[in-house]
C-alpha cells in the first residue's frame, strides 16, 4: 500500500509537470503580454512599462521564462545571482567583496526569509534595489540584453575587470513561491488566498447540503421503487442533470433578487458588510451564499441521488438482506442496520471526485454570479493575460485533481475490501 | 508436397507462458505456464485427438501452433516450413493451409457480419477468386455444412449453437487448407448436434484428405474420431499413442482415471471407476516432479506396499497422504513403451 | 485441391429454436435490433421527435423563423413576449389571432410603458412574405416565412432584445451553432479518440503507455480554466465561423482524452475475443482487423458515448458564452443570448431575455434521454457481442 501511494505520487509529480507545460505553453500560445495594454495608456511612461517586462523577464525567450517559473516553484532550485543569471555565480573583486562569502549566500541561509530577498535579486533594474547594490548598477548597464543571456553564462558586464570570477550557482532549498501577480503587483499567493477560502466556502457548503438532501432521497426513492415518490424524484434528477447551472443561477436571481428583494444580487457581501457586527456579518454572508449554494446543490443532488437509490436497490436484493428478513429481524432493523451501511460505504468514494472539482468546478457559476472566487479571479487573470496568477490557479485546480483521483482510489479501496493496490 | 510419409504437422517442446503483470509499472510478477514443454506429431490425412481436462492448456497448444498467441520456447514445422521463422508475410501465406474452428460457436464469429462476408473474408484476403465466385463459393459452403445458401445474408445472432459452428467450419473450409485445428467443436452443443457435427467434420476430411488437431476434453468424443490420442495434463503430455493402443491398454494413471468415465456401449465389459482425488492445480506454481503426483492413484497405491524410506508425506484436500517420493522429486519425460515404440507415456513408476 | 461436392447428402440441421428470432426472409441487422429496442424506450423517442423537430427547425430557420436574426427595430427595442390576441379592444372574439402595432413611451422612471394601436389589427397568416432571411446554413435565400404578420405589425411570441430582434426567431437561428457544436466537437473528439484508442489498445506496448499518460494528462488540467485560456488565444480579428471552428476544436481537445480511454478499453476485450482470433487465423492483416472488425465493434459504445457527450458541449459553447467568449454578436447562440440577460436588472425588467436558456435545458435533457435509450438499445448482450 505505502508503495503504491509512493509511486502514484511520483507519477503525479511528473504528470503535474506536463500540465504545467501544456498551461505554459498554451498561455504563451497568445501574442503579446499584459503589458502591452499599458504600453497603449499614455499616461504610463513606455520606459516604466519596460522596466516591468524585464523585472519579469518577459523579453526572454518562453522556455526561460517557463524555467524561471519553474525555479522560483521549486522548493528545490536555483536562486538568481543579482547579476540575474541562475547558473553562474559572480565574484568581482571590483565590488569589493571577500570572495568566500558573498552577500548573495548569507540572504539564502536564512530561508523564512528567503523568498523576499530571492523577489529582490529579481529586480535588478529597479531602483529601489539598486541602492542596496550600487556596484551591480554598471553591470545591469545594458538591460534587457543581459536578461536575455541569463542560462548561457553570463558575459563579463562592461566596465568590469576582466578578471571577474564565475562560479557554478548550485541548485538548494528555497521557500516555493508562485511569482507575482502582474496586475496587483503582489505576490501572487497574498492575491490567490481570499478567492480561494471563498471557493471552498461556498464548495463546503453546497457538497454538506448535497449529501444531507441526497442521501434521504436516494433512500427514500430506493424504498419507494416505482411509487410515486420515486417516479416524482427521478423526474427531478433528470430535470436537475439537464438544467445548466449558470442558466438555474439566473432563474433564481430573477425570482428572488428581480421579483423580489429576498436574496442579494450576486457577490458575498453587502456593500455595509464592513460596518456591521459579528453575528451580522456572517448572516450577511450566508444569505449571499444561498443562491450559489443551492445551484451547485442540485445540480449535484441529481447524481449522487440516483447512485444512492441504485446502491440501496442493489443491497436489498442481497443474500443476508434476505436472510436476515428470513432471520425475523424487523423491516426497519434490517434496513438501517444491514442494508444501510452497505449502500452507502460505497459512495464515499465520491468525495473524492468531489475534492477534485473543488476549485475550478464552479468556476462558471462564480463568473456569473459574480462570486469573488477562483473562478472569477481566473476569468480576470486569464483575459488580462496576468501569467503568474493563471499559471497559479491551474496548478491548483490540476493538483486537486490529482490529489482527488488518488483520494477516490483509495477510498474505494477501503470501502471495498476485494480491492488491494499492492 | 516433400515427403508423403513425412508427418504433415511437427511440434516439439513448446511451451507458452503467459505474465502475470502486477502493479502501476506492471512488472512481471509470475507466469501461467499454459503449455510448459509439448510434443507431438500430426500425419497426413489423419487425425490426432489431444484429451485434457479444463484448463489442461490444449486450445493454448492449438492457437501457439497457429501463431495465433506468441509462443515461449519450441518450434513448429509444418510441411517442411519452420512456422515460428516465417515472416509475417509469410505466415499470411501459410495461414490458407491451416485453419480453426474454434471452441466457442458465440464468440468466434463477428456479430455485425453477415454470414456471406464471414465466410468469404479468408478467400478476400487470400486474394482467392474474383467477387462472384466467392460468392458462389460461400452458398456451396453453406449448403455442403448443412445450411442453406440463402442464410448468406443473415446475422450470426440468428442460428442457433450447432448452426453457427457450422458457419465456422464453412469458414475454415473457404479457403481449403490442409490442417485444421479444431479447438473443442462440439463441447458447448447439445449431445444430439454434436454427432452431426462430428460426422460432418469426418466426412469432410474422408472427401478432402485433411489433417486434423482435434482438440476434446473427454475420451468419449476422440474414440470415434481420431486416428492417434495425445493426453495432456498440466500443460504436458502424459500419454500418447495410437486410438486403439490408448483404450485399449492406457498406461498412464491419469489416461486410465479419464477412461474410466467414459460410458462403454457393451454392458458385459466392465470398468473400474477411478475417482481423482482433488482440483487440477493451479498452472502458475505447478506440482515439482511428476505435475500429476498429488491426485494419482497409482502412486498412492504403491506407497501402501514401498518401503517407507521410499515414500513422503503429501497434502491432498487438507488430508495427510502418502506417495512415492520420486514423483515429487523427478520431472518425468514422455518416453515409448519398449514393446511398441508408438506407444509414449510419462509416468515414472511404470518406466 | 479438390472442389467441394455439392451432392453430399447432409442430413437437415434440426435443432430447436433455430432460426425462430428472425422474420423469415428479412435479416436482423445489429442495427435494425438496436432500432426495435429504442422504439421500445418511450421516453427516448420522444427526446428523437423532439430532436428531430428542433433539427429541422434549424435547418430551415430562415423559413421556420418569422424574422431574419438581424432584423432590428429600435422602436421595439424590449418589446414584452407574447403580444397575440384572439380578443380585440371592443371585445369582440376573432378566430384568427392577430397582432396591433404597438409603441413605447417612458414613465418618470424611465420604466418602458408599452401602448397598442388598436385602430388596426394585423392577423396572423401562414406562409406570409417578408424579409428575406437564410437557410440550410446560408445556402438558400428564403422571403417566405412559415408564418407572420404583414409589416408595419411585429409579431413577438418570445419578446424582442434591445435592438427589438425577435427573440424566437434569435433561437431558431442560434441552433445553428449551438445545436451543431455539439456533433462537430463529438465527431472531431471521436476520431481522435477512434485513432489514439484503436492504436493503444491494439498495438499496446510503450506506445500505449506513452498514450495513455497523454489522455490522462488531457484529464489532468482543469477543464473550464483550460477552455477560457485557450479561448484567450483566439485573435481577436476571427470572423463569427472561425470562432465558431475555434470553439470547437477546443471543447474536442478537453474532451477527446476520455473517449480514448473509453475505447481503448472495449478495443483490449474485444481484442482478446474469439473473433478477432479467427479474422487472424483467416489471413487478415493487422490493419484489416483493426478497421473490420475491432473498431466496428466498439462502434455501439461510441455512439453512446458520443450521445453522452453532446450535451456537455452544448453546455461548453454555452457557458463560454455566457461569459462572453465564444461566437460574437450579431451572430446568435443561445450563449451569446443569455449574456444579455445576465444582469438582474435587466432580467427583472426584461424577463423573456432568459428564454434561449430553456432551449438549451430542453436539448440537454432530450439528449440525455436519447442517449439513456441508446445505452439500454445497445446493449452488447442484444446486439449479440455475447451469449444470449
Ligand atoms: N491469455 C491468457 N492469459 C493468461 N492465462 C491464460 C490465457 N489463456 C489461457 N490462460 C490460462 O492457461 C491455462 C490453459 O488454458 P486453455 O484455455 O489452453 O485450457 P483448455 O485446456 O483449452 O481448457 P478448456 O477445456 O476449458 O477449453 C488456463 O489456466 C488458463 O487460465
Ligand atoms: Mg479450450
Amino acid at each position: 500500500m505505502g508503495a503504491y501511494i509512493i509511486r502514484r505520487i511520483l507519477i503525479a509529480l511528473g504528470m503535474l509537470i506536463g500540465a504545467s507545460l501544456l498551461g505554459f505553453g498554451v498561455m504563451k500560445l497568445t501574442p503579446g503580454t499584459y503589458f502591452d495594454l499599458l504600453k497603449m495608456n499614455p499616461r504610463i511612461s513606455q520606459e516604466h512599462v519596460d522596466q516591468q517586462i524585464a523585472r519579469y523577464g518577459l523579453n526572454q525567450p518562453v522556455y526561460v521564462q517557463y524555467l524561471r517559473w519553474l525555479d522560483n516553484l521549486l522548493p528545490f532550485g536555483f536562486k538568481p545571482t543579482e547579476s540575474g543569471s541562475y547558473l553562474w555565480v559572480e565574484e568581482s573583486p571590483a565590488a569589493g567583496r571577500p570572495a568566500q562569502a558573498p552577500p548573495e549566500d548569507e540572504e539564502e541561509e536564512s530561508p523564512p526569509a528567503a523568498s523576499e530577498p530571492a523577489e529582490a535579486a529579481t529586480q535588478p533594474t529597479q531602483p529601489a534595489t539598486l541602492e542596496t547594490q550600487p556596484a551591480t548598477q554598471t553591470a545591469q548597464a545594458t538591460p534587457p540584453a543581459a536578461g536575455a543571456a541569463t542560462l548561457a553564462a553570463s558575459a563579463p558586464p562592461a566596465g568590469q575587470p576582466a578578471m571577474a570570477k564565475h562560479k557554478f550557482n548550485w541548485p538548494r532549498f528555497k521557500w516555493p513561491n508562485l511569482g507575482e501577480s502582474f496586475e496587483h503587483q503582489e505576490p501572487v499567493w497574498d492575491v490567490i488566498t481570499r478567492p480561494m477560502l471563498n471557493t471552498l466556502l461556498l464548495n463546503l457548503v453546497a457538497i454538506a447540503l448535497t449529501w444531507l438532501v441526497a442521501l434521504p432521497l436516494g433512500i427514500y426513492a430506493a424504498l419507494n421503487q416505482h411509487k410515486l415518490g420515486d417516479l416524482v424524484l427521478s423526474a427531478i434528477s433528470f430535470v436537475g442533470m439537464s438544467l445548466p447551472g449558470f442558466f438555474m443561477a439566473l432563474i433564481l436571481l430573477w425570482l428572488f433578487a428581480g421579483m423580489s428583494n429576498f436574496l442579494p444580487p450576486g457577490g458575498l457581501r453587502s456593500a455595509t458588510y464592513d460596518q456591521m457586527t459579528g453575528w451580522h456579518k456572517l448572516l450577511d454572508v450566508a444569505w449571499h451564499l444561498i443562491i450559489p449554494a443551492i445551484v451547485l446543490t442540485i445540480g449535484g443532488l441529481a447524481g449522487l441521488q440516483r447512485i444512492t437509490r441504485g446502491n440501496m436497490l442493489e443491497v436489498l436484493r442481497q443474500q443476508y438482506v434476505t436472510t436476515a428478513r428470513a432471520k425475523g429481524l424487523p423491516e426497519n432493523r434490517v434496513i438501517y442496520r444491514h442494508a444501510l451501511r452497505n449502500a452507502i460505504n460505497p459512495l464515499i468514494t465520491i468525495f473524492g471526485y468531489e475534492l477534485a472539482a473543488l476549485f475550478s468546478g464552479a468556476a462558471l457559476l462564480e463568473i456569473v454570479l459574480d462570486y469573488p472566487g477562483m473562478g472569477q479571479l481566473m476569468f480576470t487573470a486569464i483575459v488580462s493575460k496576468d501569467e503568474p496568477l493563471v499559471m497559479a490557479g491551474f496548478m491548483l485546480g490540476a493538483i486537486l485533481l490529482l490529489l482527488g483521483n488518488l483520494v477516490a482510489d483509495l477510498l474505494l479501496a477501503v470501502a471495498d475490501p476485494r480491492i488491494s493496490y499492492s | 508436397m516433400i515427403d508423403a510419409a513425412a508427418p504433415l504437422l511437427t511440434v516439439s517442446d513448446l511451451r507458452t507462458w503467459f505474465p502475470i503483470r502486477r502493479g502501476v509499472f506492471s512488472r512481471v510478477h509470475a507466469y501461467v505456464r499454459a503449455v510448459d514443454g509439448v510434443d507431438f506429431t500430426v500425419s497426413r490425412g489423419k487425425t490426432l485427438g489431444l484429451v485434457g481436462e479444463s484448463g489442461s492448456g490444449k486450445t493454448t497448444v492449438g492457437r501457439t501452433l497457429l501463431r495465433l498467441i506468441p509462443k515461449t520456447t519450441g518450434q513448429v514445422f509444418f510441411d517442411g516450413q519452420d512456422v515460428m521463422a516465417l515472416g509475417s508475410g509469410e505466415l499470411r501465406r501459410l495461414r490458407r493451409r491451416m485453419q480453426i474452428v474454434f471452441q466457442d460457436p458465440f464468440g468466434s464469429l463477428n456479430p455485425r457480419m453477415t454470414v456471406g462476408s464471414i465466410i468469404t473474408e479468408p478467400m478476400l484476403v487470400h486474394g482467392l477468386y474474383d467477387r462472384r465466385e466467392r460468392k458462389r463459393r460461400a452458398a456451396e459452403l453453406l449448403e455442403r455444412v448443412g445450411l442453406a445458401p440463402e442464410h448468406v445474408n443473415r446475422y450470426p445472432h440468428e442460428f442457433s449453437g450447432g448452426q453457427r459452428q457450422r458457419i465456422g467450419i464453412a469458414r475454415a473450409l473457404s479457403v481449403q487448407p490442409d490442417f485444421i485445428v479444431c479447438d473443442e467443436p462440439v463441447s458447448a452443443l447439445d449431445v444430439s448436434i454434436q454427432g452431426q457435427i462430428l460426422n460432418l467434420l469426418s466426412d469432410i476430411q474422408d472427401e478432402l484428405g485433411l489433417s486434423y488437431l482435434f482438440i476434446a476434453h473427454n475420451l468419449a468424443v476422440v474414440e470415434q474420431f481420431a486416428d492417434d490420442v495425445a493426453v495432456m495434463y498440466l500443460g504436458r503430455i502424459v500419454e500418447t499413442a495410437s486410438r486403439q493402443d490408448i483404450y485399449a491398454h492406457p498406461t498412464h494413471p491419469y489416461t486410465e482415471a479419464l477412461l474410466s468415465a467414459v460410458p462403454i456401449p457393451d454392458p458385459t465389459l466392465e470398468r473400474r471407476h477411478v475417482r481423482l482425488a482433488g482440483e487440477v492445480p493451479s498452472p502458475v506454481n505447478p506440482p515439482a516432479g511428476c505435475a500429476f503426483h498429488p491426485r494419482c492413484p497409482l502412486t498412492r497405491k504403491l506407497a501402501q506396499d514401498a518401503d517407507v524410506k521410499e515414500t513422503t508425506t503429501i497434502f491432498s484436500d487438507s488430508q495427510p497422504v502418502r506417495i512415492m517420493a520420486r514423483c515429487t522429486a523427478e520431472r518425468p519425460s514422455l518416453r515409448p513403451l519398449a514393446d511398441n515404440p508408438a506407444h509414449c507415456h510419462a509416468c515414472l513408476m511404470r518406466q | 485441391m479438390t472442389q467441394i461436392p455439392q451432392n453430399v447428402v447432409e442430413p437437415p440441421a434440426e435443432e430447436p429454436g433455430a432460426l425462430a428470432r428472425g422474420v423469415p426472409g428479412r435479416p436482423l441487422s445489429p442495427l435494425s435490433i438496436a432500432w426495435r429496442n429504442l422504439r421500445k424506450h418511450r421516453l427516448a423517442m420522444v427526446a428523437l421527435v423532439v430532436l428531430i423537430i428542433m433539427y429541422l427547425a434549424m435547418l430551415c430557420d430562415g423559413f421556420v423563423a418569422p424574422y431574419p436574426y438581424n432584423a432590428w427595430d429600435r422602436q421595439q427595442a424590449y418589446h414584452p413576449a407574447w403580444n397575440l390576441h384572439v380578443v380585440d379592444a371592443e371585445g369582440r372574439f376573432h378566430l384568427r389571432p392577430f397582432v396591433y402595432v404597438s409603441h413605447y413611451e417612458f414613465d418618470p422612471y424611465r420604466n418602458r410603458i408599452w401602448r397598442e394601436d388598436t385602430s388596426r389589427a394585423y392577423p396572423l397568416k401562414l406562409l406570409v412574405r417578408g424579409q428575406t432571411g437564410t437557410m440550410l446554413f446560408g445556402l438558400l435565400k428564403t422571403g417566405v416565412h412559415l408564418y407572420g404578420v404583414q409589416a408595419p405589425a411585429r409579431l413577438y411570441l418570445l419578446g424582442a432584445d434591445w435592438q427589438g430582434r425577435d427573440i424566437l426567431s434569435r433561437i431558431i437561428f442560434g441552433g445553428r451553432v449551438s445545436l451543431t457544436i455539439g456533433i462537430v466537437g463529438t465527431a472531431i473528439a471521436m476520431i481522435i479518440g477512434m485513432i489514439v484508442g484503436g492504436i493503444s489498445g491494439y498495438v499496446g506496448g510503450a506506445g500505449d503507455t506513452v498514450l495513455q499518460r497523454i489522455c490522462e494528462l488531457i484529464m489532468l488540467i482543469p477543464g473550464f480554466y483550460t477552455l477560457m485560456i485557450l479561448y484567450n488565444t483566439l485573435p481577436a480579428s476571427l470572423t463569427s465561423m472561425q470562432v465558431y471552428f475555434g470553439v470547437v476544436v477546443i471543447l474536442a481537445f478537453i474532451s477527446w482524452a476520455s473517449l480514448a480511454r473509453v475505447i481503448r478499453g472495449m478495443v483490449l476485450s474485444v481484442k482478446s475475443s474469439d473473433f478477432v482470433m479467427a479474422a487472424r487465423a483467416g489471413g487478415s492483416s493487422p490493419w484489416r482487423v483493426v478497421t473490420r472488425h475491432v473498431l466496428p465493434s466498439t462502434f455501439s459504445y461510441a455512439i453512446v458515448a458520443a450521445s453522452l457527450q453532446i450535451p456537455a458541449y452544448i453546455l461548453g459553447e454555452a457557458g463560454l458564452s455566457v461569459i462572453g467568449m465564444g461566437v460574437q454578436e450579431p451572430a446568435p447562440t443561445w450563449g451569446n443570448m443569455l449574456q444579455q440577460a445576465k444582469s438582474v436588472t435587466e432580467m427583472t425588467f426584461h424577463p423573456w431575455l432568459l428564454w434561449p436558456g430553456v432551449a438549451i435545458f430542453l436539448t440537454v435533457m432530450a439528449f440525455n434521454f436519447l442517449g439513456d435509450g441508446l445505452r439500454d438499445a445497445l446493449d452488447p448482450r442484444t446486439v449479440g457481442l455475447k451469449k444470449e
